[in-house]
Order: structure tokens, then sequence, then C-alpha cells
């Protein structure tokens, strides 16, 4: 009974658990233009709106719609920018969006974040390193990024479980234990509290690079 | 009249307490599904006439269905054919770019987690955040390779939880001589970290090897 139990947990548990993970984000990216979808159907169906989405079916795929615009409206956006006159169009926006007080401090902050998180090819953290933290004995888990000159090499640790806390923490390069570890990994890792630790292999690197 | 008040809550606030986790975990399981079964009952018309209790009817009806669903999985997964449908599965959900690394990540982590020689069973202390005062933590795995080839000591990752919230920690790996075994078990610890040392269990430092024979 017991054995049958724990065999169907590991069976069922990874199921639900990957959908439960997909509709939240799911959610949260749809959850800003659900209402826009909604105020267009009582357009179209005037007075049965809250009997529409009422049904799970239709909630399911208004998301989906939502989804998939959102997917084109990026992509549209993407190829526009290739063209000159758009690339003016958005420099009179980024113009405007710097001059409006208060706004241009928090627009530009994100803006330099995405565009060196996203608009580069690879991704941003590019090897993952051992580091000693919190003491000389004791090794953590940490992301670096490629590019850095300094003497001293600034490593986000990830805290376990949830990652999107962490410190940041600037080492000098040689006590740097750099592993052939993919990045994916090192997050799984994070995530699962070290419970997926994959086998990996110490990196001798030139000092110098 | 305080004193009274004080007794009052020393006898009445655990029990509280108790209702109140119990109910948030039997609702966050039962969540999804509730709507489902309620709609079941209420086509048959049973427990009609008093909507609060439908809803409890359904919600124990989920648990007994999830918990016989899971049993019953568990035992279709040693016949021949269900094991080829699995594979399948499995093989279609990795296929699928995004959702395949979520899957599989979460397929690791519980096969880890309630195989029986598997992570967070062992409770060590372990150097942090320096070498001279320790923490609680959990073996998350043993026997990592060392980063020097020279050296011939394995390491350990311990997972090192925060206290009164455990679901955030650092994942730490330490040199095996570093770290304590000692034998408190997992939920004296999760006592220990929960009440912020308020409920300090007593524990005994053990050897790697007697942490085993207990385990066998």
């Amino acid at each position: 009974m017991r054995k049958n139990f724990v065999t169907g947990l590991i069976l069922l548990v990874p199921t639900v658990l990957t959908f439960f993970i997909l509709s939240l984000l799911v959610n949260i990216l749809t959850a800003p233009f659900i209402g826009i979808v909604s105020s267009f159907i009582t357009y179209f169906v005037p007075g049965h709106v809250d009997a529409i989405f009422e049904n799970n079916g239709v909630k399911i795929i208004t998301k989906l719609l939502v989804l998939l615009l959102l997917l084109a409206a990026i992509t549209i956006t993407g190829m526009l920018a290739r063209m000159v006159f758009f690339n003016a169009f958005l420099n009179v926006v980024d113009a405007i969006a710097h001059a409006i007080p208060g706004f241009k401090h928090i627009y530009k902050s994100i803006r330099e974040t995405v565009h060196t998180l996203v608009g580069s090819q690879k991704s941003p953290f590019s090897s993952v390193v051992f580091v000693p933290f919190p003491h000389d004995k004791a090794y953590c888990l940490g992301l670096i990024s490629s590019e850095q000159t300094d003497t001293k090499v600034t490593v986000y640790i990830p805290l376990a479980m949830n990652l999107t806390y962490g410190m940041l923490v600037r080492y000098d390069r040689n006590r740097l234990i750099h592993i052939d570890m993919p990045f994916e990994s090192a997050i799984k890792t994070a995530v699962s509290c070290g419970a997926v630790f994959p086998d990996f292999k110490v990196v001798t690197k030139n000092p110098n690079s | 009249m305080k004193k009274h008040f004080l007794t009052g809550l020393v006898i009445l606030l655990p029990l509280t307490l108790t209702i109140a986790v119990i109910s948030f975990i039997f609702n966050l399981v039962t969540g999804p599904y509730v709507g489902i079964f309620q709609q079941i009952l209420h086509h048959f018309n049973l427990l009609d006439r008093n909507i609060q209790v439908q809803e409890y009817a359904s919600q124990v009806l989920v648990v007994v269905f999830l918990v016989s669903l899971t049993i019953f999985f568990g035992m279709l997964a040693r016949s021949y054919f269900f094991g080829y449908f699995l594979k399948l599965w499995d093989w279609l959900l990795h296929k699928i770019p995004f959702i395949g690394s979520i899957y599989k990540t979460s397929q690791e982590a519980i096969k880890t987690l309630l195989s029986s020689e598997g992570s967070f069973k062992q409770v060590v202390l372990a150097p942090f955040p320096d070498s001279k005062s320790e923490c609680i933590g959990f073996i998350a795995k043993e026997n990592i390779p060392p980063f020097a080839e020279d050296a011939k000591e394995t390491m350990v990752g311990v997972f090192i939880p925060t206290a009164l919230n455990p679901t955030s920690g650092f994942f730490v790996v330490y040199p095996e001589s570093e770290v304590q075994y000692i034998d408190m078990k997992v939920d004296e610890a999760f006592k220990y970290l929960m009440s912020c040392g308020a409920l300090k269990p007593p524990f005994n430092i053990i050897s790697k090897q007697s942490s085993q024979e207990l385990e066998s």
C-alpha cells in the first residue's frame, strides 16, 4: 500500500507540478490583458460576459489567445524595429520617456537591464563557479557574467529554492573555482536545494582570460 | 484574570493553529478540483440544501480520490504495458522545449526526495557563516568529488535553511570532515528551525558510519 502510494507520487507529482508552474506563468503573463479581452467580448456579446467567463473552457481559450497575441506583438515589433523609419519613431518614444521626471529613472534602468539580459545573443550568466561562501572551507554555487575585466569579479550567489534572492559578492579572480556545469543545471541545483545535483568537473582556467 | 487568559491561550492556541495549518494544506491540495466534485454532487442533488456542507463533502471526496488515484497509479506502474505508456509520456514531455526542462527537474527532485536513501534524511551541523559557528543543515548529496585533483577527501552538499521560514536557504558544499553528523531527526530539526530555537531538541554528535547504521 505504502509502496504503491510512493510510486504513484513519483509518477504523478512531476506532471502536476509542471502544469501548476505553467499555469502560474500563463496567469502572470495574461492577467493584465484579460480585462481588455473581456470588455471586447462585452462589446460583441452584451450582457453575458459573466456567464461566459464562468466557463473554464472560455477562460483557458482567452488566456491562450492573449499569449499568442503577445508573442505576435513582440515579434512584429521586433520586425518593425529593423526598418529605418520605425527606428526613428522609437527614438522619439525614448526621448519622450527620458524627459518625464520620475518615469525616466525607472525606464532607463529597466531598459539597460533588459538590453544586457536579453539583447546579447548568449546568456548573461555564462559560467558557473564555486566560490568560498560564506567562509574559506565552504563553497556555494555562483553565477558570473562573461565579460568582466576588473581585478575583482562580481558573482551572484542565488539562495536555494528561491532564486530571486541572493548575494552579490566580489571575489578575487584566483579564488573562483570554475566548473563545467551548464547554467541550466546550476539553476536546477539551486531550486531543488541540491536534490538534483549533476556531476561536474573542475575546469582549470587561464588566470588571464 | 490575566493568568486565566494565558492558561486559556496555552490550551487553545495549539489546537487552533493545528487546525489552521491542516485546513490550509487541505485547501491547497483540494483547491483545483473542488469545483468539479461539487458540480458532480450538485448534478445528483446530493447535499443540495447546504452549500457549505456540500463543499466540505466534495473536499473530502477529492482527498479520497487523489489518494486512491495515486495508489492506483503506483500499482499500475508495475504492469509492463503501463510502463511502456509512461515511457512514451516521459519522452513526449521531454521533447517540448521549455516544459520539458521543468518536468525533468521536478521529476529528478521528487525521485531523490522520496527514494529511501535520498536527500534530506540526515541532519548535520555545518560551519556557517564562519568556521567557528555552526548551523543546522540537511545532507542533500554525499560523495561529491573534491575540487582539487590531488585531494582525497570527498565533499558533501548541505542545504542550510533559513529559520522560521525554511523554504529558502543556502546550498553549501563542504569537505566531509567539516560537517558534523548529529542524531537529530528531520522533524525535530524543523521544529528547532521553525521555532527560531525556542524548542531545542537534545542531540549527540555521531559518526557518519553510525548514521548509516541508523538508517538501515
